[in-house]
Parts: C-alpha cells; sequence; structure tokens
C-alpha cells in the first residue's frame, strides 16, 4: 500500500508532499511517475513528509535522487522531513543522509 | 555456521508481486532461528534488495530464479541463483550500488558469483542478535 498527497497550497512557495505505505518495486513506477509530474522542470523545492512511510528500497532511494538532480538544476532542493528509524537506517547505509536534508520539525 | 541445517528451496516467477510474497517468507524462517526483531527487519531488507535486482534486471529471458535457505542453529545462509546472467546487470545504476551498500552493511556475509549462471549468496550470525 502506498499514497502520495500534495498538501496544498504551501505557503512558503515549495511543494510538499506526504509519503505513506511502502515504496518498493511494485510501486516505484507509480511513485516516480507522480514525483517527476510534480517536479516539473524543477523550478521549485521539493518538501517530503515521511512520518507514515513504512519503507522504501534501493529503488525508491534512486528515484529520489533523480529527484534531487532535476531541482539541483535550478540551485533548489529536496528537503525530507520525519524519517523513520529504519529508514534514516538506509539513508546512513547509502551515504544519502549527507546528499538529502533530513529534518525533523516541518 | 557449522553442524546440520534445514534446507529450503524456493523457484520463483521473476515477477514484482513475489518480492513481496519472499519477504514474509524470510522472516519466518529467521524468527524460528531466533533472530531479534531488528535483525529479523534487516534480513527481510535485505532479500527484498536481492529479489528486486533479480527482477528488475534484463538478464535474459528465463522467467524463474531459485533461492535456496539454509537454516542453522547459529545462523542462515541464502543462495539466489539466476540463470545467464552477469552481476553488472543485476547492480547497475544508482539503485544498484545503494542496494550493494544496504546488503553488504546488513550482512556478516555476500557474494556475487556469476558464471553462466549468477549466485548471490548472503549469510548472518546469530551472534549477539538473539532474541528475548
Amino acid at each position: 500500500m502506498f499514497e502520495m498527497k500534495v498538501d496544498n497550497p504551501c505557503e512558503n512557495g515549495k511543494v510538499r508532499i506526504v509519503l505513506s505505505g511502502e515504496i518498493d518495486i511494485s510501486t516505484a513506477s507509480e511513485f516516480k511517475t507522480r514525483l517527476y509530474e510534480l517536479i516539473g522542470d524543477g523550478t521549485k523545492d521539493i518538501e517530503l513528509i515521511c512520518d507514515r512511510l513504512s519503507y522504501i528500497d534501493s529503488t525508491g532511494l534512486g528515484i529520489l535522487v533523480g529527484a534531487l538532480k532535476r531541482v539541483k538544476n535550478h540551485q533548489n532542493n529536496v528537503y525530507i522531513y520525519r524519517l523513520r528509524d529504519n529508514i534514516r537506517k538506509l539513508f546512513r547505509i547509502t551515504g544519502l543522509d549527507k546528499v538529502f536534508i533530513l529534518e525533523e520539525a516541518v | 555456521m557449522n553442524g546440520n541445517f534445514d534446507e529450503i528451496i524456493i523457484k520463483l516467477p521473476k515477477k514484482a508481486e513475489y518480492v513481496g510474497f519472499i519477504r514474509l517468507t524470510v522472516s519466518g524462517l529467521v524468527s524460528k532461528i531466533g533472530f531479534d526483531i531488528d535483525t529479523v527487519e534487516d534480513i527481510k531488507v535485505v532479500v527484498s534488495e536481492i529479489c528486486t535486482r533479480i527482477v528488475s534486471s534484463d538478464c535474459d529471458s528465463n522467467e524463474y530464479y531459485d533461492v535456496k535457505f539454509k537454516l542453522f542453529t547459529d545462523g542462515f545462509r541464502a543462495f539466489f541463483k539466476v540463470p545467464n546472467c552477469l552481476a553488472d546487470n543485476l547492480f547497475e545504476g544508482d539503485s544498484g550500488e545503494f542496494a550493494k551498500a544496504i546488503i553488504s552493511s546488513l550482512t556478516d556475509e555476500f557474494s556475487i558469483t556469476c558464471d553462466d549462471d549468477c549466485i548471490i549468496t548472503i549469510g548472518k550470525n546469530l551472534g549477539d542478535s538473539v532474541n528475548g
């Protein structure tokens, strides 16, 4: 079960997306399509709210990196909020905790 | 890991919908050995990563791969046999590198041997990861 909801309007001009469920090989395609649609040409910062995201695999992490590259082309960034411990562990193992901006409070 | 072991062999279709099945299966198997809950979760992640790489790879048109679990009293090993494959096909791109990092970090043993077939081997010792 995977859900992705846009939290509009985001007052600070960023695109805020609430993720929940699992991002794995079964749901990665939907996640990628919808995320890249929302990012568009990358002219806005992206906020991902993840406290209800229970799992993400390497495919999902690869999609996030692709999204980051898009927004970085326009000097924007991807902010990731409230990661669960099991997912934070995967970010640490892969070194992505140094690549993304990970925050607790929105 | 030495001594007697139980062996479980599963032939799986290369389809995404069976990755969840194998995650649940390995969870039940390694819980039986006595791993604590955090380690069981780690093993589920590792097995899921390997199966995901196999299913999403473009290794020939073979529609199945084999998974063999060996359950010891002090740990477990798993062997994933993918016909007609190369390691580069299995772990390509950013996602492949992330998968390798995750698998290496969460297991005590991880190797890939490719000849005509690719055999991915992982192992985890019970060590201090004992439930209770």
